[in-house]
């Protein structure tokens, strides 16, 4: 199934959402993403103040920020608008 | 003769009000629907919502005229169709950039074809006929997509809007028929129907604002 750019990010974020994070291999695997494309969309995420790094154990963990939260939910209430319009955002 | 004159000058000015208050209802409910899709533009950035936002704001901008117009203030009726067949126009596309090839496109390029025949029929045509008719055929082509996607997704909130983007549809339909028969209250059926329309498309987006955000659904 198609996906936007947009509902890929929002995916990673909801991955992310939990509060102790998840790691790289998480992401690749329930995003349904390659690494190469994910590394440089973790990258503006991370840029873009709406995704952290944590080293734990000598191993990144991405946990969404306060910011990252706010765009979740926004994104979901407007997700949840073109829906009903039988749209994608 | 007098007391006719009377009664007839109440009865008119009773549709007259009756007539900006409905304008003025599908004003307000274009704009909050048009101001919705805007917030979400300016969080998103998803075309698809400002595609949303613009085809609202020119239909809302087209009540504001018709209601100017019927006020007596300017003629502006032919304007505010041309408005809102904008309005129209980015409503239905952004359902054909969305589902791209060509199988998709024939059911509107039938429904195009079924529209535009009656222009043949009817004596008198004018500029307002060729308007609504197109008009009519882009709210229906966003209509049955919105079907589409109901039936594809059993959504709730999908069929509510589906249904009121029918209703707008039927709508202009209805008012069609108020350019053939100038005297009847087709015109004014139009509105309410285009109204309820309206409010249909606008609940699924406040009952969402008060259930709230559901952040597993993304």
């Amino acid at each position: 199934m198609y996906r936007t750019h947009m509902r890929i990010i929002a995916d990673i974020l909801s991955i992310a959402y939990s509060a102790e994070g998840t790691n790289i291999t998480n992401i690749v695997r329930k995003a349904n993403i390659s690494y190469n494309r994910l590394k440089y969309i973790i990258n503006t995420l991370t840029e873009k103040g709406l995704l952290s790094i944590e080293e734990v154990d000598g191993s990144n963990r991405y946990i969404i920020s306060d910011k990252g939260r706010r765009f979740l939910e926004a994104y979901s209430k407007f997700y949840d608008m073109a829906e009903s319009f039988g749209l994608k955002i | 003769m007098i007391i006719y004159f009377y009664k007839k000058l109440v009865i008119d000015i009773v549709l007259s009000i009756y007539e900006i208050s409905i304008l003025l209802v599908a004003f307000i409910a274009s704009m909050l629907i048009a101001r919705s899709a805007y917030q979400g533009y300016k969080i998103t950035k998803s075309p698809t919502l400002l595609r949303l936002f613009l085809a609202f704001l020119l239909i809302g901008i087209g009540f504001i005229f018709i209601t100017i117009n019927s006020i007596g203030i300017m003629k502006l009726f032919l304007i505010s169709l041309i408005i809102q067949i904008m309005g129209y126009f980015f409503l239905a596309f952004s359902y054909s950039i969305q589902s791209l090839g060509f199988k998709h496109m024939v059911p509107a390029i039938a429904l195009v074809s079924i529209a535009l025949s009656p222009l043949f029929v009817i004596p008198g045509n004018s500029i307002e006929h060729i308007i609504r008719s197109i008009s009519f055929v882009l709210i229906v082509y966003g209509a049955t997509n919105t079907m589409i996607a109901y039936m594809m997704q059993k959504h709730t909130n999908t069929l509510i809007t589906a249904n009121g983007l029918a209703l707008l549809a039927l709508g202009e339909f209805v008012s069609w028929y108020g350019f053939i028969y100038p005297d009847s209250l087709f015109y004014q059926a139009s509105l309410v129907i285009k109204v309820a329309g309206l409010i249909t498309i606008l609940m699924p987006i406040y009952l969402r604002a008060v259930r709230g955000v559901r952040i597993g659904n993304v």
